[in-house]
């Protein structure tokens, strides 16, 4: 495509070109150009020759097919080296466009966007929760578990102590679970069962069968938070998981009130037992057990508070929805419809990939064009300025 | 007839045929812009050398084979110009014009030693477009086309040079 348009040879220009190539190929030109035909066949009389040795040694070359030789490879020293460099060049820039596609793949986190094995279940959420507000607790049931990082009131002056404090983390998690109409009950069983097996306890649990439309069950459960993973997956084998959410509050501040007030108290429980040591009178020995009266009340109020503390982070709430379902999506193993979705996902991640790959190849070649283009006028510019030597 | 291996395919024919009518005009039209006859043939024969290599990647719609070889050698030319040109001045080879003419030739010798002078006198430009019209024998449309110009440009500028030395002749004479 021109963007200009082509200024026209004037009649005259035209006619002399005519009169040149009439002459060179031998023909007639009209008596005005006699003197510029005579000029060409001059020139063209002046044309160098190649000596008959070199063009018998061209010949012979050609007949080889033109291998390589030392005085050819003579006249060409500078253009291997140079080829080699930009063929480094092309290497180092194919390596710099794939690692922007790949740092661009990553960091979208298109990657980390399906794929599993479950999707198009909703995947565990995990938020830890700074310092949230202390829910109300738990009727307690049973004796608290031993826990991995188990709460235990610390000693007067801990709070000055160099090491961190411990966080104390209240952990929750909740599954919808589909099973077929006439296994709910069977299932609810399995779950209680599975619960058991974990050490925890059923707090609520309401169980609805038949052909209505409330069929289904719900369940209150306490895990011991050191197998809530381990429980919530043996859970998931019951059926399809619809959705499994998990969650995580860091209430380390709501210990450290009762701690304190239940080291003050002890404290102040030592002092009054050595007064009443001390005390001499019946009205001063009265008085003192007045106290301690008190002060035990208050012990007992702060240790309460602290074992349900300790229970909430000891045990984790499990809330299980146990849902009618189709036998297929019930079937709790991989099923055609998790294939399909599994299918699905894939397709969503490769396509997302190939988005990303192609935002930034798409500028890049854009780039790479005009790059090339622009070489290939410098290069030009380059070869021409050689005649101006 | 050559023989260049691999004559069975229609790419090594043409080229052998190409070869066969542009050995000498390759060798003029480098000649004129090298000004220096070794460095000419080695330019020739790498121009050759080149051109077989890449024969496979001729495509006829950008112009005729002589228009793409001679852009070839063009390209080898102007390389090795700049090359010579980086390493060392090497000076133009003298134009031997003391040949002697027969005495019933003499018009024509004083005729051939101003078109010699003319032609030192240009510009290595319009020295080379010379060479691609006079002693290579290329169309403009050729020529055009190893000088990536238009057509009419290419005339234009044929006939430019060609006054130019018109000109220059009329001076020496």
């Amino acid at each position: 495509m021109r963007l200009r348009r082509e200024p026209e040879l004037d009649p005259n220009t035209i006619r002399e070109l005519e009169a040149l190539d009439a002459a060179l190929a031998g023909r007639e030109v009209a008596p005005q150009d006699e003197e510029l035909a005579s000029l060409a066949v001059a020139l063209r009389d002046e044309r160098p020759e190649p000596r008959p040795e070199f063009a018998l040694d061209l010949d012979l070359r050609a007949r080889e097919g033109f291998e390589t030789t030392a005085r050819a490879a003579r006249a060409e020293p500078k253009h291997r080296p140079r080829s080699s460099r930009r063929n480094w060049g092309l290497a180092l820039g194919a390596a710099a466009s794939l690692f922007i596609v790949a740092t661009g793949v990553i960091g979208s986190g298109v990657l980390d966007s399906g794929g599993g094995r479950t999707a198009g279940k909703q995947e565990p959420q995990v938020m830890l929760k700074p310092a949230a507000p202390p829910a109300s607790a738990p009727s307690t049931v049973g004796a608290a578990p031993q826990r991995e990082a188990q709460s235990v009131p610390a000693p007067a002056g801990a709070d000055i102590a160099p090491r961190a404090p411990k966080r104390e983390v209240e952990r929750a998690a909740s599954l919808t679970l589909a099973t077929p109409r006439d296994r709910i009950e069977d299932t609810a069983d399995d779950a209680i069962r599975v619960t058991d097996r974990h050490g925890g306890f059923v707090l609520n649990s309401s169980v609805t069968a038949g052909e209505g439309t409330k069929a289904g069950a719900n369940l209150d459960l306490r895990i011991p938070s050191t197998r809530l993973q381990q429980a919530l997956a043996d859970l998931s084998d019951l059926g399809h998981v619809r959705a499994r959410t998990q969650q995580a509050s860091d209430i380390t501040a709501a210990f450290r009130s009762p701690r304190r007030r239940l080291a003050d108290a002890l404290a102040e429980r030592r002092a009054l037992l050595r007064q009443l040591a001390r005390a001499v009178t019946p009205n001063e020995t009265a008085a003192v057990r007045a106290r301690l009266r008190a002060v035990n009340r208050r012990i007992d109020r702060a240790q309460a508070e602290l074992r349900r503390l300790n229970q909430r982070v000891s045990y984790s709430a499990v809330s299980l929805a146990i849902e009618p379902g189709s036998r297929e999506s019930a079937g709790g193993g991989w099923s055609l419809g998790d294939a399909v979705d599994d299918a699905l996902g894939v397709l969503r991640t490769l396509l997302g990939a190939a988005l990303v790959a192609l935002a930034v190849l798409v500028p890049a070649g854009i780039l790479a064009g005009f790059g090339w283009l622009a070489y290939r006028g410098w290069l030009r510019r380059r070869r021409e300025s050689a005649l101006e030597m | 007839m050559l023989a260049i291996p691999g004559q069975g395919s229609p790419a090594d024919v043409e080229f052998e045929r190409l070869y066969r009518a542009s050995r000498d005009d390759v060798y003029a039209y480098v000649a004129t812009l090298m000004r220096d006859r070794f460095a000419a043939e080695d330019v020739t024969a790498l121009a050759f050398e080149r051109a077989y290599r890449k024969r496979a990647s001729y495509r006829p719609g950008r112009g005729t084979p002589r228009a793409w070889l001679f852009g070839i050698a063009r390209n080898a030319a102007l390389d090795e110009l700049r090359r010579r040109a980086r390493s060392t001045a090497v000076g133009a080879e003298p134009v031997d014009d003391s040949a002697p003419f027969p005495e019933d030739e003499a018009e024509l010798g004083a005729r051939r030693v101003a078109v010699r002078s003319a032609l030192e006198s240009l510009q290595p430009r319009e020295r080379e477009l010379v060479a691609l019209k006079f002693f290579a024998g290329l169309s403009n449309a050729e020529l055009a086309a190893v000088l990536r110009t238009t057509e009419t440009n290419a005339g234009t500028l044929v006939h430019r040079a060609i006054h130019k030395l018109r000109e220059a002749c009329h001076e020496t004479a």
